[in-house]
């Protein structure tokens, strides 16, 4: 057995993707600062009801110093892990700030009570959807912790980013332009545009960062609906907490209904999910020309998606009494159901695709011999309900070891066909630990599930 | 030996379509813009609003000082200068509460016959205090029906509590 560390496309530097990573993140750092302080200088009631979010936001600041501090004092070794911790520790304060500054933006109308019923009241759909979406890739299913990383900034990144740019677009709009459609036209433009912008950086920087756990045009479908949901987690509370504070608890519960029931998977999850398409496919096109075409195309259909929504509702007036509430329904059909049904068309060709490689890397790795995949286990590990059949078969102390084992199986199938389509700058020495990573599963999980041979 | 075609090469194709789809929502967008904001409607004309006032219903006057923000129980009301406009412009009047909505009117109609009364913001339908928020007051000029160039505009501000 002959190990070759060489990548399928070697580069001897670290990807350009890296940097354009970190400069983008610096971008976003800067506006969050700015976004930050507006908001600080505007709410004069943050520092009385601050200490809830903005202590532990000091307290893990502090901490994050003292990490990264002692980062500098150790061997190389330890130094990596401080800087890591120091690293998360920080992004955890930036969130906990910015979840503060959300929450008095968003729910000051109604008080801290009707806020946390509101919220309360959304986690549990959001939850649901996560869940669905998260389902949505059979073959490899995404990390939770990414798809929260997502959620999480859809919730609280996102909403932080577009608060000040949009209230500043809307105000230079009202100041200039006539009121009527006109108006609501630009102003759905500007929603369109800053709000997609704010969603889709995060899929950016995860396909930028995490290309190990961003392997298609699936993987951008579901990372992108996560950071939807998130938005409209955040979005709800919200409108249910100000239409709470101006008409009463129906007025709030309507637009819980609305938004996290009948809207949930067809406003912005599937904005989102048409830029996270695009970056999807994008990630499996060679020509640097085509990527971008293909990152733009998507980014354009989630802002024309969420443009048309936002301006042409009035061309679907609703009338009085019972009749309405269909009216409601056939709306959020008629307007955003065109778009839903593209991104499931791109994910189920997505999925045919990604399921007919991986079948097929299986039955290549099972004819190296190299005893990582049996051929016997290739058209188990091929079906997802195959998959499901042979965890059960292996009883309760078997299930999440042949889990384990299986999701490794499926992770060396898709390094396989990355390798195979030149989409990797990993040495090929990756590959081979993937394959003593399963020989070691192997060992632990139950007696009946097909052991290889040892190689050599 | 035939290479055989990139399997990837549909779905870019699909998204590249899909573009298209958003560039012609654009589109439409763009001639909705500037169907109802056409432009070259600029005459110049200014319309002088006196100011906003407090306003009693009862007797239908507006008075006390020229303010730019009320509390949500205070009714108020705009008043125009109509003889700052020519006479013969046609022109209308026009308050939008904070969701955009028109909860006041008065035109369209010359300038010289428009009522010279104060222009009073409705209540919503069901509600018994103003939506807060930031009112839109506008003195339009019409042209075939539609508006096209704001003569005068006042932003007034309905505190939250």
């Amino acid at each position: 057995m002959s190990i070759t560390a060489r990548a399928a496309n070697p580069r001897h530097r670290r990807p350009a993707r890296y940097r354009l990573a970190i400069s983008l993140a610096a971008v976003l750092f800067l506006v969050l600062v700015a976004s930050s302080a507006l908001s600080y200088l505007s709410l004069d009631r943050i520092p009385g009801r601050g200490a809830l979010l903005g202590l532990p936001a000091v307290a893990l600041m502090a901490g994050a110093t003292w990490v990264g501090l002692g980062a500098f004092e150790h061997n190389p070794a330890d130094r990596r892990r401080h800087r890591l911790w120091a690293a998360t520790l920080f992004a955890l304060a930036l969130l906990l700030w910015l979840l503060l500054l959300d929450v008095f933006l968003f729910t000051r109308e109604a008080g801290p009570a009707a806020a946390a019923l509101s919220a309360l009241a959304c986690l549990p759909t959001t939850g649901f959807g996560l869940w669905v979406v998260h389902r949505l890739d059979r073959e490899e299913k995404e990390p939770w912790r990414l798809v929260l990383v997502a959620t999480a900034w859809g919730a609280v990144v996102a909403t932080s980013l577009v608060i000040w740019v949009e209230g500043l677009f809307q105000s230079w709009s009202v100041h200039v332009l006539l009121p009527g459609p006109g108006l609501d036209a630009s102003n759905a433009f500007s929603a369109g545009l800053f709000e997609e912008l704010a969603k889709g950086v995060a899929v950016l920087l995860l396909y930028l960062v995490m290309r190990d756990e961003f392997h298609d045009v699936v993987d951008g479908i579901v990372y992108g609906a996560a950071v939807g949901l998130g938005f409209n987690f955040m979005e709800t509370v919200g409108y249910m907490t100000y239409l709470d504070s101006l008409f009463g608890p129906y007025a709030a519960g309507f637009q819980w209904y609305h938004r996290q029931v009948l809207d949930l998977f067809f406003g912005h999850a599937t904005y989102t999910a048409l830029v996270g398409a695009g970056i999807g496919i994008a990630r499996q096109l060679t020509s640097r020309r085509r990527q971008v075409l293909a990152i733009a195309c998507g980014w354009l259909a989630a802002i024309a998606a969420h443009f048309a929504w936002d301006a042409w509702l009035t061309f679907f007036p609703l009338g009085t009494g019972a009749v309405t509430l269909l009216q409601v329904h056939l709306r959020v059909l008629a307007m955003n159901g065109p778009f839903t049904a593209v991104v499931l068309v791109l994910l189920l060709l997505g999925r045919r695709i990604e399921g007919r490689n991986l079948e097929r890397q299986l039955e290549l790795e099972a004819a190296t011999g190299e005893g990582a995949v049996e051929p016997a286990e290739v058209a188990i590990l091929a079906r997802p309900e195959r998959r499901l059949r042979a965890r059960l078969a292996a009883g309760p102390r078997g299930y999440l070891p042949v889990g384990r084992l299986q999701r490794a199986q499926i992770e060396l199938a898709l390094e396989r066909w990355h390798r195979e389509r030149s989409e990797l700058d990993q040495p090929l020495a990756a590959e081979q630990e993937l394959r003593e990573q399963i020989r070691a599963l192997r060992l632990s999980a139950p007696a009946d599930v097909p052991r290889a041979p040892e190689p050599g | 030996m035939i290479a055989r075609p990139d399997e990837i090469l549909p779905l870019y194709r699909a998204i590249k379509l899909v573009g298209i789809l958003a560039m012609a929502i654009f589109a439409a967008g763009i001639v909705e813009f500037l169907s109802f904001e056409p432009p070259g409607q600029a005459t110049g004309t200014v319309a002088r609003v006196a100011g906003v006032y407090a306003y009693d219903s009862s007797n239908r006057s507006a008075g006390g000082t020229a303010r730019e923000s009320f509390r949500r129980d205070e009714p108020f009301a705009a008043v125009v200068d109509w003889s700052s406009i020519p006479a013969g412009t046609v022109v209308a009047a026009r308050w939008f509460d904070s969701f955009g909505e028109v909860v006041g009117q008065v035109g369209p109609a010359p300038a010289a016959a428009m009522p010279p009364g104060p222009i009073p913001v409705a209540l919503p339908a069901g509600l018994r205090r103003n939506i807060p928020g930031t009112y839109l007051f506008v003195v339009e000029r019409i042209s075939h029906g539609q508006p096209v160039e704001v003569l005068a505009r006042r932003l007034i501000e309905v505190e939250r509590t």
